[in-house]
């Protein structure tokens, strides 16, 4: 009886041993970002599921502010279908708070406050020298107003350096080298409004292959002392267009793909290829099927031609449907199963999830 | 919350890492945390999801020590436990346990929090959560005894 009691007295007297403090580094880069990405006021808040709610009190699965603005909705609905049927004649509906107002008369303007901004859209999109390596690009922000042009610098295998460091090309242009791995594809980066901080944002990925180092020149239209300059890299976070995550990995032959994941939900924690060997396939080409291996994973085997390297898995808000679109390969025979498995922070219930894995284009050829 | 991250990872640089992660998802989510009472639990939360994450990736943690039998701690001195003085020893059976396992010992044992509280940070039943308890209690003891029969077979052998 004892035994157990020693070992929690040990474990916990242990435990309390160590820092405590955080050093600062870690928040002056997460103040970094907060400056970088500034928080606008959400229209769409009340739609937002509250990351600490017990979906399974819930009714329905949806949150209250959705169940309340459907309610909403269909009140205004048999509302307008009763005033219509007396009065005859168009009835306008306003929308109601996002979501989608049934449909108008032809003659109704159309409103002129729009109920969701559109993201902003990138300076530049820069194609990344990768040496030969894994494509990569990155999206610039600039919140400055400044930057005149960018473009790839070098790229080189292996790293010597440890993580982002900023240098001066010339006066007016700095050089941004980061560490990276051959499975960092899609990057963003972010200039503030003072041109003093960058925050540079990837997905997350697996593996231990050989790191490599990426670089991106940007010129400003004034000098820039690149020692004024502080750089940060972070995970890219669950929604805004940047894939959180990235794999690469074999179907049952061996033939290597690669997949892009876009989490809307902001749940997943865990991303990884499984496939196992044998060549075999249980699934009819562009189909796949989903299993809880654990009540937090799923395990997601869909069938894919060879051709179809690089894929791209959209998961929604309510982890409800995987969308899995694949790059130019055209369809046919030959397809081989693939497998990756995806942990998520919250319960999963596969059998409520929709695969929808899209047929690729035949492509230009 | 870097203390809690530190004694998941047992590594300064992906502690760091794990505190900025959680501290830039706190930024972003903020706005959608609509009881204030929760916010404790919410950044326990995020910082635990942080540092498994930032386990995963530095490939740290090993599940397959295996496990011993329930009837395995009969046969144990009553002080065996006490006789760790080599805190290298706890280190090196702790550094054994997956992520998971590791949390909700740190949760338990340095946070202090109770049952019911680790299962609402975890999101996970009230039940899953003693069980997680157990189970990462159990695999600890046998990550030690493992150790020190490998230390025992070492010295017959010298």
């Amino acid at each position: 009886m004892n035994q157990t009691s020693d070992l929690d007295r040990l474990l916990g007297d242990w435990l309390a041993d160590g820092p405590n403090r955080a050093p600062d580094q870690p928040i002056s880069a997460a103040t970094q970002f907060a400056r970088a990405h500034p928080r606008r006021p959400d229209p769409l808040r009340i739609f937002r599921s509250d990351p600490m709610a017990d979906r399974r009190r819930s009714p329905f699965g949806l949150q209250p502010g959705l169940v309340f603005a459907l309610l909403a909705l269909v009140v205004a609905i048999v509302a307008a279908g009763v005033i219509g049927s007396r009065l005859e004649r168009p009835v306008v509906v306003p929308p109601s708070n996002g979501q989608p107002a049934p449909s108008r008369p032809a003659q109704e303007s159309p409103s002129s406050t729009p109920i969701a901004s559109e993201p902003p859209s990138p300076f530049a999109t820069v194609a990344l020298n990768a040496n030969g390596g894994r494509p990569a690009t990155v999206d610039i922000f600039d919140l400055s107003g400044l930057v005149v042009d960018a473009r790839s610098g070098p790229a080189v295998d292996g790293v010597s350096i440890d993580g982002i460091v900023v240098t001066n090309d010339k006066a007016d242009s700095i050089v941004v080298t980061w560490d990276g791995s051959p499975c960092d594809t899609a990057h963003r980066l972010t200039v503030d409004a003072t041109a003093t901080h960058l925050v540079l944002e990837r997905p997350k990925c697996t593996g231990d292959s050989i790191g490599r180092q990426l670089s991106l020149v940007l010129k400003f239209s004034r000098s820039v002392v690149a020692s004024d300059v502080q750089a940060t890299v972070v995970d890219g976070q669950g929604g805004g267009g940047l894939p959180n995550w990235t794999l690469s990995g074999p179907d049952t032959a061996g033939n290597v793909f690669h997949a892009m994941i876009l989490d809307a939900s902001g749940t997943l924690v865990s991303a990884d290829s499984t496939s196992q060997g044998g060549g075999g396939t249980r699934l009819p080409p562009d189909t796949g099927l989903v299993e809880n291996l654990t009540p937090t994973t799923i395990k997601l085997t869909w069938a894919r031609r060879p051709c179809a390297t690089d894929e791209q898995l959209m998961i929604n808000e309510g982890v409800t449907v995987l969308t899995m679109i694949a790059g130019d390969c055209g369809t046919g025979t030959g397809a081989l199963d693939r497998e990756m498995t995806l942990e998520f922070s919250q319960p999963v219930d596969a059998s409520g999830l929709t695969p929808d894995v899209q047929a690729p284009s035949p492509g230009p050829s | 919350m870097y203390g809690i991250a530190y004694r998941i990872l047992r590594d300064q640089y992906l502690a760091e890492d794990a505190l900025q992660q959680a501290l830039i998802t706190v930024w972003n989510e903020l706005p959608r945390l609509r009881d204030p009472d929760r916010f404790d639990a919410w950044t326990y939360r995020l910082i635990v999801r942080a540092s498994t994450a930032e386990a995963r990736k530095a490939g740290r943690t090993n599940p397959t020590t295996p496990l011993l039998p329930d009837d395995a701690d009969a046969s144990r001195a009553p002080d065996q436990y006490a006789a760790i003085a080599d805190r290298d020893q706890l280190e090196r059976g702790f550094r054994r346990l997956t992520a998971e396992q590791r949390s909700v010992l740190v949760l338990q044992h340095y946070a202090g929090l109770s049952q019911a509280e680790i299962a609402d940070v975890l999101g996970i039943p009230v039940g899953t959560a003693g069980s997680r308890i157990h189970y990462a209690a159990r695999a600890l003891r046998a990550a030690i005894e493992a150790d020190i029969r490998s230390d025992r077979s070492r010295e017959s052998v010298a």
